[in-house]
């Protein structure tokens, strides 16, 4: 009994340390892509943790998958879209808290700045991680169809009106 | 990736960098178990999964974590004015060549930082400042420093552990202690991570400065964003299977090798990016197989050598017990080498810069054996031994490149199978 003890014991401790490795170099990484769709510091950190929740949850499995990076991104992904609806939903962020999430840094942002962060306000949610997997990730369209659950055609969509968006609202067009 | 009008892909570049500039919050990258703090949802993940017993072990962690909130104010995102900046590498304090575990944290108050494994040497490096004692200390006592009264007179200071002989792998937590009017900045780095070699040797040019201290990983991560004011070096080294590559700000491919070739017989590769954007920030994202370990450091120098290699290469060192055929050449555009006379397996070493590609061809019948490389990424070093090997017949190798790209090139024989 006590050697089994010990075994699983062990085991927990290298799946312990594997989930942390894991975190460590995803983490980061799931937040920024989190911020970049939420554009909410909290909220981005709660996806990430939630993202983290059911990594932990499904590790069994996930630990033996060749890409669990993809599997990371693709549940955080989702949560960032679903989590913002149901808050949407219920009417929060109020339009006012919302353009002013981001706490200006001391020396304050540029008018350039909060141009491209009320343009980028504009974009659905759908569009936000379309263009962030696709521009900033590097991911392919049938990669980002894969991690947003919907046909290429779809992702090539969003990418398009997306940008179409930000060039009226930049006046880029 | 979508092609985007210059104007708005400047624009979307500067935004995302914005955002992954923002400090990304300790509970991020923190697995451990964490108490419930104001609004957040967090996770409990390590003791949710070990069932009854560890829930009435939880409610005291609870108690603790919420005491422990209590006491802890939020860590500052940006450094205090008054402390000083960290971390400082060189002279007595942290070499080049350490490993970073925890880039510089802010705060002030009592925090627990993180939950590492030391390997080799720890440098923990701090400024505080504020009244009454500050105390940096681990679990398993590996660290504890206490010091009386907290000052920012002198600046960082550094202080290095080992760890005790009794010391069993177990992780250690980093916790800092202090009143909640003291201000403090910390950062932690350690020299060893089995089968890396060390980065930033003395080969570097005398004038670089780091700009991504040694940051090492498993699996795929974004680098701190940087900003270079001068030609930027990026070295690095990956153990493990598929591809190490380094994205840039924008998508662009910095590198795209082998992993486990990214450690080759001729020292860390490094890469002297082209079509460097000065003065903006960068960020790298390092694209590589979960299970891979890797590092980088990346410094600058106001002294790059031409068309981006370093004058003198240091990957070029031929590796012990090996005669030199060639010594190394450095030309640019279409040239014949030196004929050499092989009496063992040949090795050739080789990097390019300048854009388009450089080929190595054979003059004779008996060595033949194309070789053509991209220059793409400068300084890119390759070591090629040509499978149609000739012994004992004089071989001339000709180069093909444009005029516009330089080339340095080396060759040498050994007896060792795989050239090293």
């Amino acid at each position: 009994m006590i050697a089994s003890a010990s075994m699983v014991t062990a085991r927990e401790t290298a799946n312990e340390r594997a989930f942390q490795a894991m975190v460590l170099s995803d983490g980061r990484r799931l937040y920024w892509l989190a911020l970049s769709i939420l554009r909410d510091a909290g909220e981005a950190e709660d996806a990430v943790q939630e993202t983290m929740l059911k990594a932990w949850k499904s590790w069994d499995s996930l630990s033996d998958m060749d890409r669990p990076a993809q599997w990371l991104t693709r549940v955080c992904v989702n949560h960032c879209i679903s989590r913002r609806r149901l808050l949407r939903s219920r009417g929060w962020p109020p339009l006012d808290l919302a353009e002013n999430i981001n706490a200006p840094s001391r020396s304050g942002p540029s008018v350039e700045d909060i141009d491209m962060d009320r343009a980028y306000r504009r974009l659905s949610l759908k569009q936000r991680a379309a263009i962030t997997l696709n521009y900033r990730h590097g991911y392919s369209v049938d990669e980002c169809a894969l991690l947003l659950g919907c046909r290429p055609g779809t992702v090539r969509t969003h990418i398009a009106r997306g940008l179409e968006t930000l060039r009226k609202e930049l006046g880029n067009d | 990736m979508t092609d985007i009008d210059p104007r708005l892909d400047e624009r979307l570049r500067s935004f995302y960098d914005q955002i992954e500039a923002s400090p990304v919050p300790a509970r991020v990258m923190e697995p451990a178990p964490v108490a419930p703090t104001r609004g957040r949802r967090t996770i409990n993940v390590l003791a949710g999964a070990a069932g009854l017993a560890v829930v009435a072990a939880g409610i005291a962690v609870f108690a603790v974590e919420l005491a422990h909130h209590n006491a802890t104010p939020p860590a500052a995102a940006t450094r205090p004015s008054d402390l000083r900046p960290m971390p400082v590498f060189g002279g007595d304090a942290i070499p080049t060549s350490v490993h970073v575990v925890m880039p510089v944290r802010y705060g002030s108050g009592a925090a627990r930082l993180l939950t590492f494994t030391p390997d080799g040497t720890l440098y923990v490096q701090f400024d505080c400042l504020g009244s009454g004692p500050f105390t940096i200390s681990s679990t398993g006592g590996v660290i504890d420093n206490v010091l009386e009264q907290c000052s920012s007179a002198s600046g960082a200071t550094t202080m290095t552990f080992q760890q005790p002989k009794s010391y069993d792998g177990t992780p250690l937590t980093l916790t800092v202690t202090s009143d909640r009017s003291t201000i403090w900045e910390v950062f932690l780095a350690q020299t060893g991570i089995t089968g890396l070699p060390p980065l930033g040797g003395a080969s570097l040019p005398a004038d670089s400065h780091v700009l991504v201290p040694v940051t090492y990983r498993t699996g795929a991560a974004t680098l701190p964003a940087f900003t270079p004011r001068e030609h930027y070096i990026i070295e690095s080294s990956c153990i493990g299977p598929g591809e190490f590559k380094l994205i840039g700000s924008g998508g662009s491919v910095i590198s795209n090798e082998s992993c486990g070739s990214w450690n080759g017989p001729n020292g860390t590769p490094r890469l002297y990016p082209l079509n460097e954007i000065l003065g903006k920030p960068l960020t790298i994202r390092v694209a590589v197989d979960p299970s891979s370990i890797w590092e980088i450091l990346v410094v600058e120098s106001a002294s790059p050598t031409p068309s981006g290699l370093p004058s003198s290469y240091d990957g070029f060192t031929p590796p012990a017990g090996s005669t030199v055929l060639v010594a190394a050449t450095s030309s640019f555009g279409t040239k014949i080498l030196p004929t050499f006379d092989p009496t063992e397996r040949y090795w050739i070493v080789s990097t390019c810069s300048g854009g388009g590609s450089m080929s190595i061809t054979s003059q004779t019948a008996q060595g033949g054996f194309p070789v053509s490389s991209s220059c793409l990424q400068a300084g890119v070093i390759g070591v090629t031994g040509p499978a149609d090997q000739a012994i004992n017949t004089p071989i001339s190798l000709a180069v093909g490149a444009p005029d516009s790209t330089t080339w340095e090139i080396m060759i040498y024989e050994t007896n060792q199978p795989n050239g090293a």
